[in-house]
């Protein structure tokens, strides 16, 4: 009787929980859902698109078609992988993909291009020159750090069945800069830890020898000194891609602004096709929530302020 | 009867907390830690040079310079990508001007964030405006990731740093390119196929920030 009772209880409970919990998850996952349903439909209109764009004769022009192709494997497994709720899988594929769209659309030349070359250094503030070269350092952290984690992706995914790895190699082939051996050998080096995992699925996608070529050269110095080493044949020369060279040098008599200009024009592209782009995305979804939204949220707040929020204004004040 | 009582509690635990049911690496902040992170409110002591320009002599309130700031990043937001080619450092000026519309919302919606504060987990009243003001505040933490800041960066120098970057690429010559249909097309086919993607993978990635928002909203 006693069991039967707890039973019960038990059932009760389960029942209340489902009856206040569901709603909020139904709805959490029918956004998902809808949001997944066009995103199909979506990317399947712009397949069909690009399908049936005249063959052209450029080189250009089929790399970009063939790089593009190249991506469909992984947007179709990403969807597989959604559908099967392995939502992690599918995010990390899609960074990838992410990443991969950027590099492809960096490689198609721009109608307006902006030369920095002319931009006489030397009349830049020192205090500006200090901010130039700082941010310069910044995004170059930023950029290993996502490689790092892009890397990580990669390897789970290669756990799942698809060899991103070896996506990128056919991008790299087609003559599209992406992810490189060098790059992975990088992550590897610098993350000691999940360096066996990288390395196994990396081999399968990648040349072995020419991974463990890099990655022998890369141990044999140390990590950082090679990066030390770059540094000081950068600094020789006055400048680095990747190194930024020091108020100093950027004022001497020896230093290479032209250089130095392609470098920052490379940062410029970056800016455009990075991060920023989906952070200012989110801006002016929020900006433009203030024209349309407030004076509706206005009405509801002062609606549920029933009096007690009385001399309430917008500011609050 | 032992091992059903034991599927039923974890089915229930499962429920309550659904977001274990994704690996997350790092772990969501509370509402109040959220609330924290949106900040106080002050004025900008000081605003990069070209700013002031902007602004101009009669316009020097902040309630002046807020107004004229979010119209104009608002209006740099909606531009085409062709204009963002022809004057690569706006996209930078409207970052800066982003601070500022941000530091605006936040002076606007202080003393309701503290009455959410103060009746929070009990009520959630002005719960729109705080969603809305957490939502804002990654945005600007994004923005600001992409040139090496967070949200310790005070908004003088984020502003600063938007702009000598914004002036930098305004000094660049503009050079028209000549560049084949074919190619056009696929520019334009690249960029859909890039916002489809980037879209429905920042949905997925908000999930958990959605959870939050529906947390406040729905209490």
């Amino acid at each position: 009787m006693i069991l039967k009772l707890q039973n019960k209880k038990v059932f009760i409970l389960l029942v209340l929980t489902l009856i206040f919990y569901l709603p909020n998850l139904v709805k959490g996952d029918e956004d998902l859902e809808k949001s997944y349903k066009n995103f199909v439909k979506e990317t399947n209109k712009i397949r069909s698109q690009l399908n049936s764009l005249p063959n052209s004769t450029s080189n250009q022009t089929l790399a970009i078609d063939e790089a593009i192709k190249e991506m469909d494997r992984a947007v179709e497994f990403a969807q597989e992988n959604f559908e099967t709720k392995n939502f992690e899988i599918t995010e990390k594929t899609l960074n990838f993909v992410d990443r991969s769209l950027t590099d492809i659309n960096n490689s198609v030349p721009k109608e307006f291009a902006n030369d920095l070359t002319g931009i006489d250094m030397s009349k830049l503030k020192e205090e500006e020159l200090k901010e130039i070269s700082q941010v310069s350092m910044d995004m170059k952290n930023n950029k290993k750090e996502k490689l790092t984690s892009l890397v990580k992706d990669m390897t789970e995914v290669d756990k799942q069945g698809l060899n991103l790895f070896e996506v990128s190699k056919n991008i790299n082939n087609l003559g599209v800069k992406t992810l490189n051996v060098k790059d992975i050998v990088n992550t590897v080096v610098e993350n000691p830890s999940f360096k066996s995992e990288i390395i196994e699925s990396a081999k399968k996608g990648l040349s072995p020898e020419e991974l463990i070529e890099q990655l022998e050269e890369a141990e044999k110095l140390g990590i950082a000194e090679s990066t030390k080493n770059v540094s000081e044949a950068a600094m020789a020369s006055g400048f680095s891609k990747d190194v930024m060279p020091s108020l100093e040098t950027m004022k001497s008599d020896f230093f290479d602004a032209d250089a130095h200009n392609a470098a920052m024009a490379e940062m410029a592209a970056e800016i455009q096709a990075g991060g920023i782009g989906e952070g200012m995305g989110a801006a002016e979804a929020a900006a433009s929530y203030s024209e349309a939204d407030r004076d509706s949220q206005k009405a509801k707040s002062e609606a549920d302020c029933t009096g007690s929020c009385a001399g309430d204004t917008e500011s609050g004040d | 009867m032992f091992m059903q009582k034991k599927i039923i509690i974890i089915f229930v635990f499962l429920i309550t907390f659904p977001s274990i049911l994704y690996s997350e690496t790092d772990k969501p902040l509370s509402v109040e830690e959220e609330i924290k992170l949106l900040g106080i409110y002050s004025e900008p002591i000081k605003y990069p040079d070209g700013m002031i320009e902007f602004f101009g002599s009669a316009c020097k309130s902040f309630t002046c310079r807020a107004d004229k700031a979010t119209k104009n990043m608002a209006l740099t937001f909606k531009r085409s990508k062709l204009y963002h080619q022809r004057k690569p450092g706006h996209q930078l000026y409207a970052l800066a001007m982003f601070e500022i519309f941000y530091l605006d919302q936040l002076k606007k919606k202080e003393k309701r964030i503290e009455k959410f504060i103060l009746k929070w987990p009990k009520k959630n009243n002005h719960s729109k405006e705080v969603v809305s003001l957490i939502k804002l505040n990654k945005s600007k933490e994004k923005m600001r990731k992409s040139l090496g800041m967070d949200l310790n960066t005070s908004v003088e120098e984020a502003m600063e740093r938007y702009w000598i970057m914004g002036d930098f690429l305004q000094k660049g010559e503009i050079k028209k390119v000549k560049i084949s249909k074919d190619i056009k097309k696929r520019e334009k086919l690249l960029a859909k196929y890039k916002k489809a993607v980037a879209s429905f993978n920042s949905k997925l990635k908000d999930k958990e920030n959605q959870d939050l928002y529906n947390k406040i909203e729905n209490k």
